[in-house]
């Protein structure tokens, strides 16, 4: 049985100072959410969950992805995407290109059958005929979708959300932040949102952790 | 240490003190006849002096040949930085002050050495300069005076200056922004300061620090260089550096431990006019500190006068070199197409393509060395600068004790390391090719590349590589696929202004091609001698068109690559 992404008694500190500890398990199609001030440590955590704690940083506990431990893997081949404050479509890649970076390959698929994948997903955001464009030449709201989508591809096993709509204007806010939580249940995958926003907290609509 | 570091140390640090000291050692061992006797024995350890010294302590004009060097090294600095803050403090808020600093960056791709024919076909006593004056003035004959070559240096001095302002305009223009200038000569204007002066109260001490150690690569170079003490430096007798070259190069086995003595003392001069700079330095700082203790921002800094002067040589200073270099310029270009050319008309009074056609006919073996060797060194240097970065990015290792290395080329005299060298390939019988050439390039480009791509490091932003893990790249990946595409600008700068290093190199190609090597630089030189302004003319420009057109790429490739991806831009 698929028990999503578990933290077991982890628990994160710089130097003799603990910044937090924690334990919680994220259901798949569920979104937690960790909120608190800044300097708190939910970067830190997001940075330890998905492989890359700094080496200022001393960790303890466990990252339980599908009931497999993650502590030893490193950070590309734990599965684990996400989602930056920024789309940060990659400058010098088309959209397609974008899309294509993470693209999970399928046994015996063709190139062909590759490119109708990404078409489909293009289509299924809204941007159906924007594979060639330059990522630059796209609003702020048709990025966001993009980058989701770039993320959805590269099928990760869990996905985390570092304050991604914390960059975009109350108006576009409302609209992306749906989007991104119909598309992330609809994708069943557990996520762990981090925000200071507590709109953000509610359209989540999980379980909310204040540290 | 970790392995990078040492890698380093391997490729840049043992090779250069390897060369220095068998550049020096042989001026310490006992004089050796042509047929291989030796001549005269001594020992150091009794408090003899090596007869190598002896022989150079008593060469005619040492001394004046080391006050020259030692001059060159410390004037063209000093002329440099003066003018370029005095620039910078004048201009601070014009436009025209921006397109000064733009026009100022071409020239840095422009040849030492093709800088200094420039101002000798200029300044000679029949160049344009003279051309002119006699068109207004009547001369119907050149006048008298030599100023190229005079034993004075002015013309060597402000031959290195023209191309070191520049660099050093560049190198401060880059550090600026890290001064929050602005702000500060808000600051001091409301306490009573005029602008310029309150630039150069508030923003030059700040400043300066961040350009020092470029400063001080010009104090070396400037002591001893030789192309351009060649071409602009007195003949009776040259520059120390100068003359090193020429004894190094005889065929007699004295002249080689005359060269050896001369080497140190060359590294003498070297240290020295570093040493008297960094008095100048104290001085300079207490003076500052003396003006700000007395704080009289209502004397001679408020002065009306006092701000005008400033300001007006501010202005000129920099604009005046740039118009210099670009009439030098026009001057080789009508020189390169002269037939004849009377004195005093100002246009050549016969036209031909003869030494044109003379030069192309020559040149594909000089072009085909310069451009492979070019290649070859920038390519290595790129190669071991990423490898480097590489394992300190991944290594989260500190980087401090890097840069000692790195800036050692541009730190010890060339003339000193490179004769070095080439006594250890004649040692180790590496016969004189192009790989060995490519080699000494190496030392000079690594560098520059080396601090150029360490900057697009600092720079990328290091989400990119994250996000590219977390969609499965492996570190490989990371590096091809996003990496490298994204700092494709800054290694493009890389790689051109290695390449112009390179191009323009004169000493390592002519010492360790033992002019078997011949590159459009060495051939350019030898015509030294020859006296034909057209010949010099043409040679001159086509020195000049290879790193001209590397300067152009740098700018123009990312936005032909990147035409379609504005965020690349």
């Amino acid at each position: 049985m698929d028990t999503g992404l578990e933290l077991q008694n982890v628990s994160l500190s710089v130097g003799s100072r603990q910044l937090l500890s924690l334990s919680c398990s994220v259901a798949p199609g569920e979104v937690i959410t960790v909120m608190g001030a800044s300097g708190t440590g939910k970067s830190t955590l997001l940075a330890f969950i998905a492989g890359f704690l700094g080496d200022a940083f001393t960790a303890e506990g466990r990252v339980l992805l599908a009931g497999k431990e993650l502590n030893a893997v490193p950070a590309e081949k734990r599965r684990i995407g996400l989602l930056f404050q920024d789309a940060l479509l990659f400058p010098h890649l088309s959209v397609a290109a974008n899309l294509k970076f993470g693209l999970g390959r399928k046994v015996g698929e063709s190139p062909r059958e590759r490119d109708l994948r990404i078409e489909l997903a293009l289509d299924s955001i809204g941007l159906a005929g924007f594979g060639d464009r330059d990522p630059a030449s796209l609003s702020g709201g048709q990025q966001s979708r993009v980058a989701l989508m770039r993320l959805l591809l590269s099928e990760p096993k869990a996905i985390l959300l570092d304050e991604p709509f914390s960059n975009l204007d109350m108006q576009l806010r409302e609209e992306i932040r749906t989007f991104t939580f119909d598309t992330l249940r609809a994708a069943n995958v557990p996520a762990f949102l981090v925000t200071h926003d507590l709109a953000d907290a509610q359209a989540a609509g999980g379980k909310i952790i204040a540290l | 240490m970790s392995w990078s570091t040492r890698l380093l140390f391997l490729v840049l640090g043992a090779p250069l003190l390897i060369g220095s000291v068998l550049a020096l050692a042989p001026a310490f061992s006992q004089y050796t006849l042509s047929d291989g006797s030796l001549n005269d024995s001594f020992n150091l350890f009794a408090g003899q002096i090596p007869p190598a010294f002896i022989a150079l302590f008593s060469t005619p004009g040492i001394a004046t040949s080391a006050i020259t060097s030692l001059l060159a090294g410390l004037l063209t600095p000093a002329l440099s930085l003066v003018s370029v803050f005095l620039f910078l403090a004048a201009s601070q808020r014009g436009r025209a002050g921006k397109l000064i600093a733009q026009l100022s960056a071409p020239v840095l791709a422009i040849p030492h050495a093709a800088a200094a024919f420039a101002l000798a076909l200029l300044l000679s006593p029949t160049g344009i300069a003279s051309r002119i004056i006699a068109s207004v003035a009547g001369w119907q004959l050149p006048p008298d005076f030599l100023f190229i070559n005079h034993p004075n240096s002015v013309a060597l001095v402000l031959g290195l200056a023209l191309k070191e302002a520049p660099f050093v305009l560049l190198v401060a223009l880059a550090a600026l922004p890290s001064t929050d200038a602005p702000r500060r000569v808000a600051l001091a204007r409301t306490l009573g300061y005029r602008p310029t002066a309150a630039w150069l109260l508030t923003v030059a001490p700040a400043l300066y620090p961040l350009i020092r150690l470029p400063l001080f690569a010009v104090i070396v170079f400037a002591s001893s260089t030789v192309d351009v003490g060649l071409i602009l430096g007195p003949s009776l007798p040259p520059t120390l550096s100068v003359r090193l070259v020429e004894w190094f190069v005889a065929p007699e086995i004295e002249q080689r431990q005359l060269a050896s003595a001369a080497a140190l003392l060359q590294l003498f001069i070297s240290l020295l006019a570093l040493g008297i700079w960094l008095i100048f330095e104290r001085l300079i700082a207490r003076a500052y500190a003396a003006i700000a203790a007395r704080g009289a921002p209502r004397a001679a800094s408020t002065d009306m006068r006092f701000e005008a002067v400033l300001t007006a040589v501010g202005n000129i200073l920099i604009p005046t070199s740039l118009v210099l270099v670009l009439m030098g310029i026009t001057a080789l270009c009508f020189a390169s197409v002269s037939a004849q050319w009377r004195y005093p008309a100002i246009l050549p009074t016969a036209w031909s393509l003869q030494h044109w056609s003379a030069a192309l006919s020559t040149w594909q073996t000089p072009l085909f060395n310069a451009i492979t060797i070019a290649l070859l060194s920038v390519t290595a240097a790129i190669a071991l600068s990423l490898i480097m970065l590489e394992a300190q990015t991944r290594s989260k290792a500190g980087t401090t004790r890097l840069s000692t290395f790195l800036y050692l080329p541009l730190l010890i005299p060339q003339v000193v390391f490179v004769s070095g060298i080439a006594v250890f390939a004649e040692r180790t019988r590496l016969s004189p090719s192009l790989l060995l050439v490519a080699g000494g390039h190496f030392f000079f480009v690594m560098p520059y590349v080396y601090l150029t791509l360490q900057s697009g490091y600092a720079r990328l932003d290091s989400r990119w590589l994250l996000l590219a893990k977390t969609l499965g790249a492996s570190t490989a990946g990371c590096f091809w696929r996003v990496r490298i595409p994204l700092m494709s600008t800054q290694l493009i700068t890389a790689a051109m202004l290695g390449l112009t290093i390179s191009l323009s190199l004169y000493l390592p190609t002519q010492i360790l091609g033992a002019g078997r090597v011949p590159t459009i630089t060495t051939e350019a030189i030898a015509l030294v001698s020859s006296g034909s302004r057209g010949t010099i003319g043409t040679w001159a420009l086509l020195q000049s068109a290879l790193p001209t057109l590397c300067f152009m790429l740098a700018l123009l490739a990312p936005r032909l690559i990147w035409s379609n991806r504005k965020g690349m831009l």
